[in-house]
């Protein structure tokens, strides 16, 4: 029972009080509608920099949190939903608010969260530990095709199209080749001094997710107009909390389907609300009702996003496999703190790795008390606009990239990665998978390395990268996660076809 | 010859484009050693760029709006980044940044310039977020930026 080891360590004032700034943080960013809650935690990854490692754990988990949640008040409010994993809200979620309901909505919203939050974390505290130890038996070859496998998984499941995806992903491997060759220490691509010491994996982080949402709010000024918000009436949370936890087969429906693709990589929680929505529409006694401002619906899909965010970081802290875009960037947040997925965290790091996990579930407090204050005032976060909000991200990516380690070359490469992103963007291609491209590059590179040597010094190197049976599970795994993808898509073009 | 109005075909043939390019910086005057694993990258993005390009050039779907077109929307933004980020050492972080957020609120507001009580908001709000960001970084985080000519 480690996780109760080092509970108390979350209760020290200086914990509290980042848990409190990155909840409320998290449910104003996630309430506005166009920032993502991946943009988020990126922007707030240099201000962790200067914190010992499970104080800015602890204030990446509670963005992580609490966007997800926070997304649902646009939603509701405006139908827009705040992050993707807000779309299945937003479908009784806004009809529930044309009713006049908008504050029991919310409350909905909040409380089934919690539920589903912590949920999600119980299945993160008794699932992380095994499978870390299983990857103690990972040697080079091992951790190069989980490398792989990580970049193929959100590379295909994440993506619109399999091959874009795989290619954003190769874009950010081949950016991570920028720099030292990590084994002979030869510099490679560097044609300018600002490339010399590589690309920063924050600055990336930022300029990969901040930057294009920046020039798409940009875009949405120039054709802003005042959308319908619907005011939010009195309503009495207690009332709301006696309905949403009487409501235990969408509750249970939401956890359950929100752990399950949390835990598979990549999917996050866009998939979460929706499989949610779907499967409480299909055992509901009234699925006549969804889509008219049905509860559950939205107690099925808020409990599923929110209980997405615990099992998303059980491949992610085992095995650098992120369950979700989100959690790619965690990732990020986790090797600029020298930790590294696998046993060892929770052997070497243990203390820090079982304060952070633990801080998610008062994350999760947290986020419900200040979401139902939130819920009775969140219509001022609806009327900031979109060129307000531009300015404040621009200012924030350029001071963020720049405190990381006082340079400016790093600012430069945020912008010109996050300018190439944009317009990539417009082409299909998503930024997941290049960061995580980008942040698994070396590991997959280094490996390789050893691997190649380790090789031919023995059996050969063919041999060496294709047998031994978690060699050949990774591999067909690989494999699958592709012809899954590819399979699903040629199924969607049919039925779009057909209809 | 490829439609380049055609979102879809055009993706193609950029990412065609990138891909070369990788590939000749990988294998052209490279030792075979340090740029084994880019040139490994090189060779799995041509293919999948080829697989991209033959398999959009037969099902050339439309889409609605082309690149271009986001173009006129964000230009002026573009054009602020780039005179921010060569500025921003000579002016200072702060005299740059707080002309970057005024300039950005002007050209992308309803209003611009033509009303003084909006133009008078635009300024208060540009500086309260400068005073913010200064105390945040200068003072609680000790990251101290570039100061240039002013501050």
């Amino acid at each position: 029972m480690d996780f109760l080891h080092y509970f108390s360590n979350v209760f020290t004032p200086y914990h509290l009080l980042l848990l409190f700034g990155g909840t409320t943080a998290g449910l104003i960013l996630g309430a506005l509608p166009g920032l993502s809650p991946t943009m988020a935690v990126a922007l707030i990854i240099p201000f962790t920099f200067h914190m010992q490692p499970d104080s800015g754990l602890i204030l990446l988990g509670a963005m992580y949190t609490a966007t997800v949640a926070g997304g649902a008040i646009s939603a509701i409010l405006v139908n827009v939903p705040g992050a993707p994993a807000n779309i299945a809200t937003a479908l009784d979620g806004h009809q529930l608010a044309r009713q006049g309901r908008a504050s029991e909505a919310l409350h909905y919203c909040f409380f089934s969260s919690f539920v589903g939050g912590i949920f999600g974390i119980i299945i993160l505290i008794f699932f992380t530990p095994p499978l870390a130890d299983l990857a103690l038996k990972f040697g080079p070859t091992e951790l190069f095709w989980i490398a792989i496998l990580g970049i193929t998984v959100i590379g295909t499941i994440g993506s619109k199209s399999v091959i874009k995806g795989l290619m954003a992903g190769l874009f950010g491997l081949a950016i991570s080749t920028i720099g030292d060759n990590p084994m002979l220490g030869e510099q490679r691509f560097v044609y300018s001094e600002h490339m010399e010491s590589g690309i920063h994996i924050v600055a990336a982080l930022i300029g990969l997710f901040a930057l294009p949402q920046i020039l798409t709010l940009m875009e949405e000024s120039r054709r802003e107009s005042a959308g319908a918000m619907f005011a939010l009436s009195e309503s009495r949370w207690l009332q709301s909390a006696k309905y949403n936890f009487s409501r235990v087969k969408a509750l249970t429906i939401g956890s359950i389907v929100g752990s399950i693709v949390g835990v598979i990589p990549g999917a996050g929680g866009q998939i979460a609300g929706l499989v949610a929505y779907d499967q409480a529409r299909k055992t509901s006694d009234n699925p006549q009702n969804f889509g008219k401002g049905e509860p559950d619906g939205i107690i099925a899909a808020e409990s599923a996003n929110n209980a997405m965010v615990g099992p998303s970081l059980v491949p992610l802290l085992t095995l650098s496999i992120p369950g979700s875009p989100t959690a790619a960037v965690l990732l990020g947040g986790l090797l600029i703190h020298g930790l590294f997925p696998g046993p060892d965290l929770f052997t070497q790091h243990a203390e820090v790795i079982w304060t952070f996990i633990d801080s998610l579930i008062v994350a999760q407090i947290f986020m419900l008390v200040i979401g139902l204050f939130l819920s009775r005032h969140s219509g001022w976060i609806m009327k900031v606009p979109s060129h307000y909000m531009a300015a404040s991200i621009l200012i924030l990516a350029v001071f963020g990239t720049y405190s990381i380690q006082s340079s400016y070359s790093d600012v430069l490469i945020m912008a010109i990665l996050g300018v190439a992103m944009y317009f990539a963007s417009k082409f299909g291609f998503g930024p997941a998978p290049v960061v995580l491209g980008i942040i698994l590059g070396p590991i997959a590179e280094d490996n390789f390395l050893q691997g190649k040597l380790i090789g031919e010094a023995g059996d050969g190197v063919m041999n060496y990268f294709f047998t031994g049976a978690i060699n050949i599970t990774l591999i067909l795994a690989t494999i699958g996660s592709i012809a899954y993808s590819v399979y699903a898509s040629h199924k969607m073009k049919q039925k779009a076809a057909l209809s | 010859m490829i439609n380049m109005k055609n979102t879809e075909q055009a993706s193609a043939v950029y990412a065609l484009a990138i891909s070369a390019i990788f590939a000749f910086l990988s294998f052209y005057n490279t030792d075979a050693e340090t740029y084994l694993f880019p040139r490994i990258i090189a060779i799995v993005l041509a293919i999948l760029s080829v697989i991209l390009f033959i398999s959009n050039s037969a099902t050339g779907e439309n889409t609605k709006r082309y690149a271009s077109e986001y173009f006129t929307d964000i230009w002026p933004g573009l054009v602020i980044g780039f005179i921010y980020l060569l500025t921003m050492e000579d002016l200072g972080f702060y005299i740059s940044s707080f002309l970057a957020f005024l300039a950005v609120l002007i050209l992308y507001g309803r209003r611009g310039i033509s009303n003084p009580k909006a133009l008078g908001t635009k300024v208060a709000v540009s500086a309260a977020f400068m005073l913010i960001l200064f105390l945040l970084f200068w003072n609680g985080l000790h990251v101290r930026t570039p100061t240039g000519l002013i501050f």
